[in-house]
């Protein structure tokens, strides 16, 4: 269980103020949607909730624990429950699809359930071909799904996915197959915290926060059944 | 840690690198190697192995600067704090026993100070890769790469 508590968040990149003034609140088993333009601070935003980013000012409380006062081993224990897809594919280069998926593992005791979850994944997006390539050999949008698999394959393990515009690469069936997963994972309790500027995302969102230069303008609570 | 993965992404690494994993054999055939003949080389014995020691350190922690993606990215998925100093030390003192090997098959001898001093070498150089992992933003790092 991860409950995250932000507190008047601000971090400035040289002169610019990226993220001003933000509080928020992420229960477990949220779904939150951050929209917003490109620029609008939403991936830093992001990344501090999610242990990455320090901010400049103000605090995240993770399960009551000011996570940025806490020393570096309990930081990286904390974040030992989130897990990450990035907007822009972070991958091992001279490694093969099925190693960059199954990096979460580095830190547990892969088993064999797990080898066969990266597979089905593979074959859900018809990339079971893929396995043994070498992840540089795919195309953008098959790097993406393989992000998206790596952000997912230890839902066991984490509570909360931080999943960063995971989308914008792939067709309407694909983002829809994503964000049914992200539902599904949902459903089972998981936090889904989601970066997209996809409208069919906001069908499956609980809370969505507008962003505009590094301010939250709009929030919305859906009430779902 | 899962010790398996760190090997298999440790030859992974030799396929891609092969250059800096022989220079990173030789350099440490070099520090043992050295120090059991310093005897024999007078007063530069001790100044050649320091200066061999400063060169390994140099090259190791820039190779690791330049890959630093690969521990970046296992740290952010799952790794712990010592990720940033476990890999490297797995994979120089991988490279420490090959050369060790190399050393008793060419000249049949090796003193147990010359491990040690290998040892300390691998040891010291992982400690100073680590203290950059730990003390950088690992999100930095893995963007920047």
């Amino acid at each position: 269980m991860t409950e995250i508590r932000a507190i008047s968040l601000i971090k400035d990149f040289s002169t610019r103020r990226v993220i001003n003034n933000i509080s928020m609140d992420i229960n477990q088993g949220n779904f939150i949607l951050i929209k917003g333009p490109s620029g609008a601070g939403k991936t830093t935003l992001a990344m501090i909730i999610s242990g990455l980013i320090k901010p400049d000012g103000g605090s995240v409380h993770i399960n009551g624990r000011n996570y940025y006062n806490l020393s570096r081993f309990d930081r990286y224990k904390l974040r030992k429950s989130f897990s990450y897809i990035f907007q822009n594919n972070i991958f091992i280069n001279n490694s093969s699809v099925i190693e960059n998926i199954l990096i979460p593992f580095i830190n547990k005791k892969a088993s064999k359930n797990d080898f066969k979850k990266a597979l089905y994944y593979l074959d859900l997006f018809g990339l079971n071909n893929t396995a043994n390539k070498k992840i540089y050999k795919l195309s953008g949008g098959e790097q993406a799904i393989i992000g998206i698999i790596r952000g997912i394959i230890t839902e066991e393990y984490t509570d909360v996915i931080i999943a960063d515009e995971p989308t914008s690469q792939l067709n309407e069936e694909l983002e829809e197959k994503i964000l049914k997963i992200f539902k599904y994972l949902n459903s089972k309790g998981k936090t889904i915290l989601l970066i997209s500027h996809s409208k069919k995302a906001e069908l499956f969102a609980k809370e969505i926060y507008f962003m505009e230069n590094g301010k939250i303008t709009n929030y919305e609570k859906r009430i779902k059944e | 840690m899962n010790i398996k993965y760190i090997l298999w992404f440790l030859l992974r690494g030799i396929v891609s690198y092969p250059i800096f994993y022989i220079g990173l054999t030789l350099i440490n055939i070099f520090i043992m190697f050295f120090y059991d003949i310093k005897d024999n080389l007078g007063n530069y014995g001790l100044f050649s192995m320091i200066i061999i020691i400063l060169i390994g350190i140099i090259y190791n922690f820039t190779f690791y600067t330049r890959d630093s993606k690969k521990i970046g990215i296992i740290t952010i998925y799952g790794g712990d704090i010592i990720s940033g100093f476990l890999i490297p030390f797995i994979e120089i003192l991988t490279f420490m026993i090959i050369a060790i090997f190399i050393i008793l098959i060419t000249i049949g001898y090796i003193s147990f100070t010359a491990i040690a001093i290998g040892f300390g070498f691998t040891l010291l150089t992982s400690i100073i890769i680590a203290i950059r992992f730990i003390f950088t933003d690992i999100y930095k790092i893995i963007k920047e790469n």
